[in-house]
This record gives C-alpha cells, structure tokens and sequence, in this order.
C-alpha cells in the first residue's frame, strides 16, 4: 500500500475526487524533475564518451535569439538551475548535444544515436506539452514521444547509479579482487601478468552488469509523465494549471495578508473614495 | 486567474528520521495539517449538497454547486495533503517498482 494510515480530508468531502485533485505540473515535473535528471544523465555520458569540453564550447557559443537568454557560463559552471533556466534550456539542448556529439568514434555511434534519440523524445515532450489546445492528433504525438524515450532511456540506465548501488558494486570489487589475491599466491609470476589484464576486463563487465541489475528508473516524476494525457482529456492544457503562476500570486497575495493586518491598503482606500465620489456627483 | 487567499498553512520544522519522538511529532504535524484542510473546507461541505447562489456573468443568479476539483501542487505538497508516501504517485495506486516503466493502467 502507498498510502500512509491516517486521516485524509478528502475522504469526508462529498462529490471530491481525491485522485482528480492532482494537476500535471510543467515547473516541477518536467523543468525541475525530469530535465534536471536528464541533465545529469547527458553529463555523465559526455564524461564518459570524452565530450564534455566540446558540449561546454558550444554551450557558450550560442548566438542571440529573441526569447532566448544568451548563456554567460559553461555548463558545468552554473551552479544553481531554477525554473528560468531550465525553460531556456529545453529549446537549445537537442542542438547543443547534437553538435558535441558530432563525427562519433569507434564503437560510439550507436550510443550516441541512441542518447540523442531520447533526449529529442523528452524535449518533444515537453514542446507539446506547452500547447494551449490539443487534437487527437497532438495528444497521440505525445505518447509517441512517452513511448520513445521510454525504449532509449535504457543507454542512460548506468548513470543513474545511487549511492546504494555505488557502495554495492564498490564492496563486490573489493571482494573479487580479495579473493584473486589469494589465488595469486599460487601461481607462477610469468602467469599473473595475463591473468591481470583477463581480470581487469572482466571486473569492469561485472561492474557494469552490477549496476545495470541494481539501477532503475522508478522515480515518481519519470511516472507523472504518463498522467499527462488523461489530464489532457478529462481537464484540458497544461500550462493552465501550472504552479509558475501560483507561486508568483502566492508572494503578492501573503504581502497583501500581511498588510491587511497592520493597516487598511491605499489601493483599497482610494477605490472607497471614488465610489463615493461618484455617487455624490 | 483569479487568486484569493484563504489560509497560510502551518510549515513545521524539519525533523530527523530516527527518534520515537520526532515520528510522534509528525504524526501531530500531519494530523494538524488535516485540521486546517478540514477548517478551510467547512464551508464547501454544505454548499455541494444544497448549492449556492451566485451571480451569473448575464446578469442572473444561478443555482451553483461548488466542488474542489483541482489542488496545484508540486509533489511534496501532494504528499502532505493526501497522506501518502514519498514515492507514491498522487494520482494513482502504480507500484514502486514500476514507476520508471510506460505502464498505464492503474
């Protein structure tokens, strides 16, 4: 069961459909959550794959655009990602990746297709996601686009190593190469130099076998996604029930509170004048 | 949009996972956040059921049926409100270890 025991409102609230309460958010699913965890995938696959210095040169040389904030700082540089920042993000990382990415290596082609793939599938994504009306049509791409990166999510599978597995997968080496040491004291010293280098890649394979075993992708905002859909049917767009607007209107709304108590507001008092004014007149 | 504020909600200290009395403590928390949801909706509580009435954008009165149908969330706020657990999704009872796959139909 996911839900904890205790009491829930809802429950008491006749016509309320507790689960219908939930609305899609585009700032804290897909700008916060899943392009924010997309962007630690792309970093340690461009780590891994020597791109990184190629990914943060383009970054920077990116031109003026209207709507478009020109970024100042190397990828890696940016130490805080808000909501602004990810939004500027979605138009412009397909292309980036796309060039860092360029003329792929021995071996890297196919990872390379495949990382792209996904990630033009989540940024498509999120692109219909921003639609103020939808067809059939609009809703079907998306689900393409959800099925899509849900089949090439698989090459970013090893970067989403937590620090369970980390520890895990550190304790099996340690272990392997406990028990190897032991074996080695019986050999002859011509033979260990072979053995070494047989060792060594097979230690990396079962590293990785490790941690694709023990990763997943089973985070809640990866799941929201498929929600969006329904929503589409049953409410209409998303961006009407986004919480960017709501946090703005919250700070204005708790200064008003907060001023109501100390004294009547000057915008109130003045509206009172003209009313009466009026009448008078 | 339209926004009305109707209650500033109690935001208790963050408290350690360990001790016997802290899970107390958050249990009190959460039940005390309940509260003030249940407070906040009083007024709807009767109104659903013999309806209300209220001006029409024409000029009319019209018998309205008020009823909650949306709470903008992000998902921790989602947590507090429904009492769930942290990787449980709000929408749906999908199972933890299926979260990260396309499945639909729960």
């Amino acid at each position: 069961m996911n839900l904890a025991i205790g009491q829930n409102i809802f429950h008491g609230l006749d016509r309320v459909s507790a689960s219908d309460l939930y609305k899609p958010d585009i700032l804290h699913t897909i700008y916060l959550g899943l392009f924010k965890h997309m962007m630690d995938w792309i970093e340690a696959f461009l780590k891994k794959h020597g791109r990184l210095q190629a990914f943060d040169e383009v970054w920077k040389a990116l031109p003026p655009y209207p709507g478009f904030l020109v970024v100042k700082k190397a990828y890696h540089e940016v130490m805080q990602w808000q909501g602004k920042e990810m939004r500027n993000l979605g138009p412009c990382i397909l292309g980036v990746l796309a060039v860092a990415l360029r003329q792929p290596g021995g071996g890297q082609a196919i990872p390379f297709k495949h990382a792209h793939r996904c990630v033009s599938a989540l940024v498509d994504f999120n692109m219909m996601a921003q639609y103020r009306s939808h067809t059939p049509d609009t809703i079907a791409y998306r689900e393409d686009y959800l099925d899509q990166s849900h089949r090439m999510k698989e090459i970013f599978l090893e970067f989403r190593l937590t620090k369970r597995t980390q520890a895990k997968v550190d304790k099996q080496g340690k272990e392997i190469r406990r028990q190897r040491a032991l074996i080695r004291e019986r050999v002859a010293s011509s033979q260990r130099r072979r053995m070494r280098d047989n060792e060594q890649d097979e230690e990396a394979e079962m590293r990785m076998d490790m941690i694709h075993g023990e990763s997943h992708f089973n985070f809640i905002k990866m799941h929201l996604l498929s929600h969006f859909s329904d929503h589409i049917h049953q409410f209409g767009n998303i961006p009407m029930y986004s919480t960017e607007i709501g946090e703005l209107a919250d700070k204005t709304e708790i200064r008003k509170a907060g001023a109501s108590q100390i004294k009547m507001r000057p915008r109130a008092r003045s509206c009172i004048a003209t009313v009466v004014n009026m009448q008078s007149g | 949009m339209a926004v009305l504020l109707l209650a500033l909600l109690p935001v208790p200290p963050k408290l350690s996972k360990s001790s016997k009395a802290d899970r107390r403590q958050r249990k009190i928390n959460a039940d005390t956040l309940q509260d003030v949801f249940e407070l906040i909706f009083a007024p709807l509580q009767d109104v659903a059921h013999v309806g209300i009435p209220i001006d029409c954008a024409d000029g009319k009165v019209q018998l309205c049926f008020p009823i909650l149908s949306a709470w903008i969330a992000d998902h921790m706020e989602n947590v507090a409100l429904h009492g769930l657990k942290t990787n449980a999704s709000s929408k749906c009872e999908v199972p933890t270890n299926k979260l990260g796959t396309n499945a639909r139909s729960y």
